[in-house]
């Protein structure tokens, strides 16, 4: 009986422990030295869009300065342009006028001396 | 110093030079007043004025373009009292032929005809409006004037008198100029001077006297209280195209035009009083 009893009892703490193993090893609890690594041309094209990713921001950055320099050289220029369009204006008016009167030029004064010539009504 | 003296362009021409051996230029210079003559005469049925006033549109030489271009010019600095345009004025009160042969005396003129007109350069084509025909005789000798001179200054200072219309190169030159109390003598060094009035080239119609300067304002010989205007200028053809332009505004306004512009002169009233302008005197 008791050599009965004991074999029933091996057998099952035998059986426990064959059950336990499996659902432990089953579980893999330990990473396996066989397990595969990641596939390497994802790892590249993960880097690169990191390093995309970066450069895009730099360029945005960089497009960013470029515009508002553009921004304010424009602005500089147009006040340039108007000034000119105003002192073209001016030159204008000026030469207009200028224009309207003779050049400056002869030199005559009045004198005590005898005639060379007369000039008469022609 | 070499004198000469011909007729030409309906005047008396004199031409002084200061030089040894001025006869080449001389003879050139006098080629010059004919060569202009015969392409600027209204009263020469062949010159290219009067092909031009014939056909309203005309490709014309570089003299004609250069004398239309100052007309046009001249018109617009004296704001109208300066016209190219007056051809028909002139001939409707009397002047229809050379001074020389004009009477004395005759029936009473047409009156007064339309002045402004337009006149256009293209090029060197000379395109008028519809009835408008060309006189020079305000511009014509102060032109040739002034081409003489270039051409006589080559053999040394030189002044070229064309009736009145001055021009010089080089030297200084005491000119008379006639003045109610006399004659008034005017060094001028550089420039041109003319003198503008209606106390020659006059003439009746119908016993009421006539005179060839034009009023573009109304087409008829003006009626200023001016005798006569003198002008100094850059040069002779402004000479001419403001004393023309000052002898129309009248003494008062003369005057006052003259010192704006800083254009010496010499008025001359009806009444007999001269008057010095422009920072003469």
């Amino acid at each position: 009986m008791t050599s009965h009893v004991g074999r029933i009892y091996v057998t099952a703490i035998t059986l426990f422990v064959f059950f336990l193993t499996w659902a432990v090893v089953a579980a893999r609890p330990f990473p396996s030295a066989s397990r595969p690594t990641a596939d390497p041309r994802l790892q590249a094209l993960v880097v690169r869009e990191q390093r995309l990713r970066r450069e895009s921001v730099l360029v945005q950055k960089l497009v960013a300065h470029r515009w508002a320099t553009y921004r304010t050289q424009l602005a500089k220029r147009q006040s340039q342009i108007a000034a000119a369009k105003q002192a073209q204006a001016r030159q204008a008016q000026l030469a207009a006028v200028a224009a309207a009167a003779p050049a400056s030029g002869p030199s005559v004064r009045v004198v005590s001396l005898p005639a060379i010539t007369v000039t008469r009504t022609s | 110093m070499t004198r000469r003296t011909f007729k030409a362009m309906g005047t008396d021409i004199e031409l002084l030079v200061e030089a040894e051996k001025p006869e080449g230029a001389l003879a050139a210079a006098e080629a010059e007043f004919h060569r202009l003559e015969a392409l600027l005469s209204r009263f020469r049925p062949d010159s290219e004025l009067s092909q031009l006033n014939e056909r309203g549109s005309l490709r014309a030489g570089p003299d004609l373009l250069e004398v239309v271009r100052l007309g046009i010019q001249a018109r617009r600095q004296t704001g109208g009292r300066f016209d190219l345009t007056v051809h028909d004025a002139v001939v409707a009160s009397g002047y229809d032929r050379t001074f020389d042969e004009l009477p004395a005396e005759g029936a009473a003129p047409a009156g007064g005809s339309r002045c402004g007109g337009g006149v256009r350069v293209d090029g060197n084509r000379i395109e008028l409006d519809e009835g408008v025909r060309l006189d020079f005789g305000g511009i014509g000798k102060g032109y040739a004037a002034e081409n003489a001179a270039t051409i006589l200054g080559t053999a040394g200072p030189c002044l070229v008198n064309a009736g009145g219309d001055v021009a010089t190169r080089g030297g200084s030159w005491p000119i008379g100029v006639e003045t109610a109390d006399g004659a008034l003598t005017i060094e001028l060094a550089t420039g041109g001077l003319a003198t503008s009035g209606r106390d020659r080239r006059r003439w009746q119609r119908a016993g009421k006297e006539l005179h060839h300067l034009i009023d573009p304002l109304t087409g008829k010989p003006a009626a200023g209280d001016l005798l006569r205007a003198t002008v100094i200028a850059p040069d002779a053809i402004q000479a001419e195209v403001w004393a023309k332009a000052l002898f129309l505004a009248g003494s008062h306004a003369a005057a006052e035009e003259a010192d704006a512009h800083g254009l010496p002169c010499v008025l001359v009233t009806e009444t007999g009083e001269t008057r010095l302008a422009g920072g003469l005197g």
